[in-house]
């Protein structure tokens, strides 16, 4: 009777699987394990830490110690390293004028109004007949400017719109006798330009503005020609959908156009390269990829995000294997199209307009870890004999097939943070192995920058947890419209918020997204890196590209956990007759602990039933 | 205001002596500004508590707002306990019984409240701005420096408001005496 340990070092996590060999009966009884963050990048000494507190705990279960190990099994771990960035490819400047775009909750008066900018203060300057837009600093009193612009409407000067810096829009329009549109809340007030024309527009409750959102209608109001109108139109644009905004002219222009310079690819092949600009687009940038299989590295400029990127990517994997940097070579990359809410520059209420931007994921491979590093050191800590056995792809197929249901040949997906990777075992044993760039951190990043949540631990846990509604102090709406009521009142910094529900939390969202809104840019990533990721690899690796010549996917890893990647995956897999679903290794451990089974698995073949490509 | 009492408000209850509280008034506004009526009621209780439940129970909002000894403002619901209202606070200036009954009319609406701002400034400058120009005066106490405040525009709860208030008192007093 032996006891055997296999261990997983992965990117996120460090997974155990002890299991009690009997050589003679050929019999393995799995008996416990254990799962720990991985401590470091995967492949380095730090990982240790992790493995130690992995093991630590799967022996704790069953009360054994280190001296009643006979053997540890590490897996000999891929060298794969995902990173993923970010890069911009519209920016919003106005130039021709300034304008104030921002939603504040309550806007007063309806219409539209346009004048020249004035300050309230300097209202007895004017002379009966001008037409003033009137600027109200928030130091002055609700009641007070409401009395001026009253008098200066009976003095027979034209007041047809004004905006204030505190929340007093609805409190001055309920005390002036005439309604003209108000916008409040405006942050930088002193920094609105005084006498220029300018046009204020509120719609009527739940309606959106019409005039200063349409190019045309800036133009009618502005007398603009042809040239001026092309100019205006960000403007235009980053105000619809508002329910109220502000447009001022100042031709002069405070702001200087910049055009941001967007990086270009370089994608190396066997066969040649191709060269394409970022801002072609996510399908543009993927259609290069697929054309120049098999990829041999990636190269971006120097001086913008890609390139700064794919250096860093470079720079951290040639640190863990201590090999030269033009060894290294980036295999895959991931685009994907996505929306950044950005600051608009020239704005005065921090206005944000919503950019075109990829997100991109890329994945290098060297040709080996220092895995023989740690094992020796492992060896050194615990006084345990301790092997490097067998190629991660294998193992993970072999703890696979121990999921209920499936058989050879079969394809496991296993979807990680860092990474997606794939292996397909044939009926003759045969074993093909990819690594795609693009996995959950490139969901959460994509999360994070189409939300504008500017806070990736946030974004991570909307990833991993369903939303809900706060719609009274006793009860939240769920996703799919069904209501659950508390006994106890919720907390006041969670009413009418959207909230992530976790085990055992209710985590507010600080933004004015609706449920709806997150939900989908929730499932819009999911479906942008795993579902895309899913059928890339099985194209790549079954022999025939066709993804109906396999019968089963099994998904396996830390993301195939999660509450609806499956399913999205499982659904897209049906179309080609695949049945695809959550693997449940040794039909007790879910999707996680396949490689760590085949380790253990794999001792009495003495060196795998499965013979490596 | 109507005298119908079947007509929808927020009600406000007072103690006697706040009866001619510019803190009122500023109820009021708060409420007029988010478009929700109001009606201010003459009742009497024990306690604050119990008269802002009593206004709670009679307003068809569901909604209270009650004002009393030390210029506490409280926000009840019909349906929460006595002594357990929505919202409590005592404050110091007429904007935060602005910015109170506003959270009141977001209640009746099912938005989000707002925090209660500790002092009203147009510059508006952020959390973590302050926190740097403190830092540049004087900087010694390293594990409160280390505090981050990832996104200065984000509403900050009560607990982390208490903090940072801690935080620049602490670095008040060091400035204090180091001159």
């Amino acid at each position: 009777m032996e006891y055997i340990v296999g261990v997983d070092v992965g990117n996120s996590t460090t997974e155990v699987a002890v299991g009690k060999v009997d050589k003679e009966e050929e019999n393995i009884e799995f008996i416990t394990d254990g799962i720990y963050k991985t401590t470091g990048f995967k492949g380095t000494v730090d990982n240790i830490e992790g493995i130690i507190n992995s093991l630590d705990s799967a022996l704790k279960k069953v009360d054994l110690k280190y001296e009643d190990l006979d053997l540890i099994r590490i897996n000999e771990a891929t060298p794969v390293i995902g990173d993923v960035a970010m890069e911009t490819i519209t920016e919003t400047v106005i130039t021709e004028s300034t304008m104030i775009g921002h939603d504040p909750w309550t806007p007063g008066g309806i219409g539209l109004g346009v004048g020249y900018t004035t300050k309230i203060e300097n209202i007895p300057d004017c002379s009966p007949g001008d037409e003033l837009i009137i600027i109200i600093p928030g130091d002055v009193d609700f009641a007070n400017a409401a009395e001026l612009i009253n008098k200066a409407v009976e003095s027979g000067i034209k007041v047809n719109g004004a905006v204030a810096q505190k929340d007093d829009a609805v409190l001055i329009v309920n005390r002036l006798n005439e309604n003209i549109p108000v916008i409040d809340e405006v942050k930088y007030i002193d920094k609105i330009p005084l006498n220029k024309k300018a046009a204020v527009e509120v719609a009527r409750p739940g309606g959106t503005i019409n005039k200063l959102s349409d190019p045309y209608g800036i133009a009618t109001i502005f007398e603009l020609d042809s040239e001026d109108t092309k100019h205006i139109f960000p403007v235009a644009r980053s105000l619809i959908g508002n329910r109220s905004a502000v447009v001022i002219r100042t031709p002069e222009g405070d702001v200087e156009e910049r055009k941001i310079p967007a990086g270009k690819l370089v994608i190396f092949g066997d066969k040649g390269k191709s060269e394409i600009s970022v801002d072609a687009g996510a399908e543009k940038i993927m259609d290069s990829v697929e054309k120049i299989q098999p990829v041999k590295d990636v190269k971006g400029e120097s001086g913008t995000n890609v390139g700064g990127m794919l250096d860093r990517v470079k720079e951290t994997m040639s640190q863990v294997t201590d090999q030269n940097l033009s060894k290294i070579m980036i295999k895959d990359i991931l685009a994907v199209n996505t929306f950044v809410p950005q600051k608009v520059k020239g704005g005065l209420a921090e206005e944000h307009a919503m950019e075109n931007a990829v997100g991109l994921a890329a994945m290098v491979k060297t040709s080996q870890l220092p895995m023989q590093k740690i094992a020796d050191k492992l060896q050194q800590k615990t006084k345990v004999k301790v092997v490097i056995a067998g190629v991660e792809a294998n193992m993970a197929i072999r703890g696979a097939l121990t999921t209920p249901g499936t058989d050879k040949p079969l394809v496991i997906l296993d979807m990680g943070g860092g990474s997606t990777d794939a292996a397909m075992v044939t009926t003759k044993d045969k074993v093909y192995s990819t690594h795609l760039a693009g996995a959950g951190d490139m969901v959460s990043l994509l999360i994070n920058i189409e939300l504008g949540i500017d806070d990736l631990k946030l974004a991570e846990l909307i990833k991993k947890y369903p939303l809900a509604k706060v719609e009274s102090i006793f009860h939240i709406r769920h996703e799919d419209g069904s209501v659950k009521f508390f006994d106890e009142p919720l907390a006041p910094k969670l009413f009418g918020r959207v909230v992530i529900l976790t085990e055992n939390d209710m985590i507010p969202i600080p933004t004015k997204h609706s449920l709806d809104k997150i939900s989908q840019a929730r499932r819009e990533a999911k479906n942008d890196v795993f579902v895309r990721n899913s059928e890339r690899a099985l194209k790549r690796i079954i022999p025939t590209g066709n993804i109906r010549d396999i019968d089963f996917v099994v998904m396996v890893g830390g993301s195939a956990i999660d509450f609806e990647i499956p399913t999205l995956i499982s659904n897209r897999l049906s179309e080609y007759g695949v049945v695809a679903g959550r693997g449940n290794i040794r039909a007790i451990m879910g999707p996680r602990n396949a490689v760590a089974t085949g380790l253990v698995l794999s001792y009495l073949d003495a060196e795998g039933s499965v013979e490596n490509e | 205001m109507s005298n119908n009492r079947e007509k929808p408000a927020v009600y406000i209850a007072v103690e006697d002596n706040y009866k001619n509280s510019s803190l009122l008034n500023y109820l009021g506004y708060g409420l007029e500004e988010e478009g929700i009526p109001f009606k201010m009621v003459n009742d009497s209780a024990q306690d604050l508590y119990s008269l802002a439940h009593q206004a709670a129970q009679a307003s068809r909002l569901n909604v209270s707002l009650a004002l009393g000894e030390n210029n506490k403002v409280i926000i009840h619901h019909k349906k929460l306990e006595p002594d357990n209202p929505f919202f409590e606070k005592e404050i110091s200036k007429e904007f935060q019984a602005k910015a109170i009954a506003s959270n009141a009319a977001r209640l009746v609406k099912g938005i989000p409240i707002k925090e209660i701002p500790l002092k009203l400034d147009h510059k508006n400058k952020s959390v973590s701005g302050i926190l740097s120009d403190l830092d540049n005066v004087n900087s010694d106490n390293e594990t409160l420096k280390n505090k981050q405040i990832s996104n200065p525009e984000k509403q900050l709860d009560n607990k982390e408001i208490e903090e940072i208030t801690d935080y620049i008192y602490q670095k008040l007093k060091n400035i204090a005496k180091s001159q």
